[in-house]
């Protein structure tokens, strides 16, 4: 039997997608009329795509958790400008030395990102920690261990204590510590190791006191300056003051 | 289009971003880590989508990406076996193959028979088969031109069909 030689096996498969332009098209009908072996050839492409497509739909299948992780990752409504500078002026005035501030602005958006990204990711899983004890002295030997430095772990009134995670941050290994508080909400204490560039910058954004602001992806972000160009970040979606206090927990 | 409304309409994507996950790194729970990274990463830069009827295949190249980045440095670079697979004599087609096919979709041939192609081949067959992406889609994809994605198809479908063939000629597709 006559073969379809590559070439034209090549303009016959763009033929069979619709694509190659009008007049390689008409010539690929023109040629199908007299050549046997490349009729015979794309006579067989579409039960090939009939049978990727029959092994496609087995796998059309979204678990409820996926899509949830997902969802997430939508923006929340946020409160109208005026709402927002009213909360933002009622917790200044109840928590002195409090910034709140709305994203965009004030904080790096990438590592504003990089923040949510992890704790939302961390706490998609199964076990949620690298190291899983409610032990902070475990948990400190562990990081001190597999990330190099040592942390504080602080005891959080209302949340137990999961465990640690390592992270990225500026593609800085730091450590992570995994909450989760009463109610079952999730919360992580970044603590980016001393003088990198996410705890310089994460410093320089709080400036002299603990400052607060809504990630782009909308859980709520607190940094406290810890001097020395060192910073602790909080990351939940929990009010502002309960991140805050977590924060005032570390070791000065 | 609002970050709202991108990751709603990022979710009628899922299915597709999973199936092609799960091929990039062979295991499902790491196809849904990716598909989260992706849509992510995809949501920072939505602003960079031009055609939104294009979703799906700029998704698709989001998450190549991701993919990419994360594994640099962990394996080699894939790479690109033109020419290497059922290029030599190919046997006579049998007169039933094409009812072979459509009785045996889901074959253990048939699997086989995709994971022996070289990746881009593969690949760029399912985007096109399955996913239903245009060569300019594709080409974005895989980061090639798209006289490359034609090229491949077009081996792709042929190796294939050759592949099937002979397991078929040995009695176990």
């Amino acid at each position: 039997m006559e073969a379809c030689s590559p070439a034209w096996q090549e303009r016959l498969s763009a033929w069979f997608d619709g694509e190659g332009p009008a007049h390689e098209r008409q010539a690929v009908e023109q040629h199908l009329a007299r050549c046997v072996g490349c009729a015979r050839e794309a006579a067989r492409y579409a039960p090939l795509r009939e049978a990727l497509k029959a092994q496609a739909a087995t796998e059309t299948h979204v678990p409820p958790e996926l899509r949830a992780r997902v969802s997430r990752l939508a923006p929340r409504s946020r409160p109208s400008f005026r709402r927002r500078w009213t909360v933002g002026l009622a917790a200044a005035v109840a928590s002195v030395g409090i910034l709140w501030t709305s994203w965009p602005g004030g904080m790096n958006d990438a590592l504003a990102m990089d923040l949510e990204r992890h704790h939302l990711k961390a706490f998609s899983r199964a076990t949620p920690c690298e190291f899983e004890s409610s032990d902070p002295d475990a948990v400190k030997a562990w990081v001190a261990r597999e990330v190099g430095y040592a942390v504080d772990v602080p005891v959080v009134p209302g949340a137990t204590l999961l465990g640690a995670r390592r992270c990225r941050l500026h593609g800085q290994l730091s450590a992570s510590l995994l909450y989760r508080h009463e109610g079952g909400t999730a919360m992580t204490l970044f603590l980016p190791p001393p003088g990198s560039p996410a705890a310089r910058e994460a410093a320089s954004f709080a400036g002299e006191g603990t400052r607060c602001t809504q990630g782009p992806i909308g859980e709520r972000i607190c940094v406290a300056p810890r001097g020395g160009g060192q910073a602790a970040l909080a990351v939940s979606e929990l009010e502002q003051p309960v991140l805050v206090d977590a924060l005032a927990r570390l070791a000065p | 289009m609002s970050s709202r409304s991108f990751i709603e309409r990022a979710l009628e994507h899922l299915p597709a971003l999973r199936r092609v996950g799960r091929r990039l790194t062979g295991s499902t729970a790491e196809a849904d880590d990716l598909v989260q990274e992706t849509v992510a990463r995809a949501l920072e830069r939505h602003d960079e989508l031009r055609d939104p009827e294009r979703l799906k295949g700029w998704l698709l190249a989001v998450q190549r990406a991701v993919f990419l980045n994360s594994r640099r440095g962990l394996r080699p670079r894939l790479e690109v076996l033109e020419g290497g697979l059922g290029k030599e004599a190919a046997p006579e087609p049998s007169a039933d193959l094409e009812a072979e096919l459509h009785a045996h979709t889901l074959s253990s041939g048939m699997k086989a028979a995709l994971e022996s192609l070289a990746p881009e081949w593969r690949d760029a067959l399912w985007l096109r088969e399955v996913e239903e992406l245009s060569y300019e889609e594709i080409a974005q994809v895989q980061g090639c031109p798209v006289g490359t994605v034609r090229s491949r198809l077009a081996r792709a479908r042929g190796a294939m069909l050759d592949l099937l063939e002979k397991e078929k000629s040995h009695g176990s597709l």
